[in-house]
């Protein structure tokens, strides 16, 4: 549900923390150190490893979306001015790329995450055999990132407390470890026959690979379509199902109550309609407002779904 | 050669204009203007699914309103004159009228990535006026190429479009344009056809590049998802390939074909197959397999595509679907109760992955036909305004 999927300020977050830093009378003032993060995934996972050594700037606003949000021309001025700016890289942020490649050519360092992650490719779609971007749905690849992070925010800002960047990215690498941990213990008390996804996000390839899950993808019919469904409306739907055997879908539908109705009544399938948490944190306060609360809802949603009798 | 010079030097300032829509002056210009385009602007939503909707003109009056088909409702914009024709382009309805063009944003539309799509949602409104006679437009999903009658071609830059940031348009002739039969956009660029039939890519360098072949007595341009097709006195012609290797592939009818000129070329969507009505008969172009196949129904009135199918209305009401491959006719239903009127614009036929509309302004209605469940007719919409015209946005 799109409900799920608001975006956290980060930048407000970064301005408190450049604020009481400044307090702090450390004399490495936040402010002195810009990274800007195209992603507020990506910008959570920075944020936690500089903490309050550097002041994190992320372009993707609330209710955007990764592959096209604009820059309003403030962002684009932090960009050129950043002491470096981390995004993904594999072509995710369609409409940033080339502020990103115009701030590198004037010599603004530039961290591409999706470089350092081993990526793996689009397996279905049009972008087949292109690299999947949505790494971060892979607890194993962030830490990967973690490291490409910590090193390039020493490398490239000097000054920087380096002994407390150090502690953050150890105590977030923990921290991500046990997340990894309790969704591979999670998942792998799913029966081999539940481990099946049907979906019609393309985002679910990396935790699919990581803890054995098939993806299984899905057509799912319209608002416009439940307004007055037949059978063949939803026979493509109904069959991917019934072929899956699974008692849960993890779709995105503007009408998932109307769907699993309209499944029940004019398919006999009888199935949950379950949302998850994909391109973008969720909103402050939900249970998604952090990458590892993100993380930790997408397991309890598609382990309570997948394991309904 | 000096009014497509012209032509190419306008597509040039068009390009600027795009690169300043990131609004800021220390970045340098984007290498591509595509970029900025798809953005959510101020106001809209994202949503799950494509939202539907029809833009519903009363010719007469020029009674304006959009319909969202998921909800039913209707939202009247306003009267805006005798309207003589409509066109869309998946979000943006433009009103002919004696005057100048009215452009309605129906307020939906989706965006294709290729491995996933973006729908969007935002508030039904005018989205601007062209001040002169309109001959005719043809979009893509950047630009709407708008032949004015004073033989320019104006450029409508869709995303400014969309922010209400119409000002004063692109125009791709600083003098008078003369001898183009149709203009279509093309890759950054333009595509045009002259009366004489021959065709010519202007791209956002500003070169023109003849194109070999020809296209006499073009009938209209249509854009599908890679290519542009014309339609042509002795068949079509499809322009594709790349913006700097443009190829025009001439796709004449095999041996007999039609009597008279064919209409315009109507399809789902942005399919490649696509079906024109010449007096009794249907003509269906696959731009894919290059061929044309006809089947005679008599009486047709509207037609157009749809998974295998021809979607064709006759003039006794009833709208039947015809298999493309062996031209038998596998459905009908009778839709209009006393029969599609002569003295009014012929109804549309417009066709979503899903579902087709029909409109019938007589009933005040508009028929929602599931056309692959045997087209069951799915719902009645009842409307306000007497749809004589239609286009459908949102997909």
């Amino acid at each position: 549900m799109r409900s799920m999927q608001r975006r956290v300020p980060l930048v407000f977050v970064a301005g408190l923390v450049a604020w009481l830093c400044g307090c702090g009378g450390t004399g490495s003032h936040a402010a002195d150190h810009e990274i800007v993060v195209t992603t507020n995934v990506l910008g959570d996972i920075v944020q936690n490893i500089v903490g309050d050594t550097a002041s994190v700037w992320v372009l993707m606003k609330p209710n955007a979306d990764p592959h096209s949000f604009s820059l309003s021309a403030q962002d684009a001025a932090s960009i050129t001015r950043a002491d470096l700016i981390v995004y993904n890289g594999l072509g995710l942020e369609e409409s940033v790329q080339r502020h990103v490649d115009s701030a590198a050519d004037s010599g603004v360092p530039t961290l591409a995450v999706g470089d350092h992650i081993d990526p793996i490719p689009y397996v279905a779609g049009d972008g087949e055999g292109n690299p999947d971007p949505h790494f971060w749905m892979d607890p194993d690849r962030m830490l990967a990132a973690v490291d490409a992070i910590d090193k390039a925010v020493r490398e490239h800002i000097s000054g920087l407390d380096v002994e407390q960047v150090g502690a953050n990215a150890d105590r977030y690498r923990e921290q991500l470890r046990q997340l990894s941990d309790q969704m591979t213990d999670r998942f792998g008390a799913l029966p081999a026959d539940r481990r099946k996804l049907v979906t019609n996000h393309h985002v679910l390839g990396y935790l699919a690979a990581r803890y054995e899950f098939t993806v299984v993808g899905a057509v799912v019919p319209s608002g416009t379509t439940l307004a007055s469904p037949s059978s063949s409306d939803l026979e493509s739907l109904a069959a991917t199902i019934r072929g899956a055997g699974v008692p849960a879908i993890f779709v995105d539908s503007s009408q998932p109550d109307r769907l699993a109705r309209a499944l029940a009544e004019h398919a006999g399938v009888d199935v949950d309609v379950v949302a998850l948490y994909t391109e973008s944190l969720g909103e402050p306060g939900s249970s998604g407002a952090t990458y590892v609360d993100m993380m930790r809802a997408n397991t309890d949603a598609i382990v309570t779904g997948l394991a309904a009798h | 050669m000096t009014a497509l010079r012209m032509a190419a030097t306008a597509l040039m300032a068009l390009t600027t204009t795009l690169g300043g829509c990131a609004g800021n002056d220390a970045v340098p210009p984007p290498t591509s203007p595509v970029d900025d385009r798809e953005n959510t602007p101020a106001g809209a939503r994202e949503l799950d699914d494509p939202l539907t909707r029809l833009v519903l003109v009363e010719p007469g009056s020029g009674a304006t309103a959009v319909y969202d088909v998921v909800d039913e409702t209707e939202m009247r914009l306003g009267d805006f004159a005798p309207v003589d024709a409509l066109t869309g382009d998946g979000r943006f309805g433009y009103l002919r009228a004696r005057g100048g063009l009215t452009i309605v944003d129906a307020g939906a539309w989706t965006v294709d990535h290729g491995d996933h799509k973006h729908y969007y949602a935002a508030q039904p409104t005018v989205a601007g006026t062209v001040d002169k006679p309109v001959e005719s437009v043809t979009a893509d999903r950047a630009v709407a190429a708008i032949r004015t009658a004073d033989g320019r071609i104006d450029l409508l830059d869709r995303e400014r479009l969309g922010r209400r940031d119409v000002g004063a348009p692109d125009t791709a002739s600083g003098g008078e344009l003369t001898g183009i039969a149709e203009a279509a956009p093309y890759g950054k660029g333009l595509l045009i056809v002259t009366e004489t039939g021959q065709l010519q890519v202007v791209d956002d360098k500003g070169a023109v590049r003849p194109l070999p072949g020809e296209c006499p007595a073009a009938t209209g341009a249509t854009v599908i998802r890679r290519a542009v097709i014309v339609g042509c006195r002795d068949g079509a012609v499809r322009v594709g390939g790349s913006d700097t290797d443009p190829v025009a592939t001439r796709i004449p009818f095999s041996d007999n074909g039609p009597d008279e000129a064919i209409g315009p070329l109507e399809r789902r969507d942005r399919d490649g197959v696509l079906a024109a009505i010449a007096g009794d008969e249907v003509w269906v172009l696959d731009s894919g397999q290059r061929s044309w196949s006809s089947m005679t129904v008599p009486g047709v009135v509207a037609a157009s595509t749809a998974d295998g199918l021809v979607l064709a209305l006759t003039r006794d009401g009833v709208l039947r679907a015809v298999n493309t491959a062996d031209g038998t006719e596998t459905a009908g239903i009778a839709l209009f109760p006393t029969g599609v009127p002569a003295d009014r614009p012929a109804p549309v036929i417009a066709v979503d992955p899903e579902r087709a509309y029909v409109n019938d302004a007589a009933a005040q209605a508009v028929y929602e036909i599931d056309y692959s469940s045997g087209l069951r007719l799915a719902r009645t919409l009842r409307t306000v305004v007497e749809p004589g015209l239609m286009v459908e946005a949102g997909r």
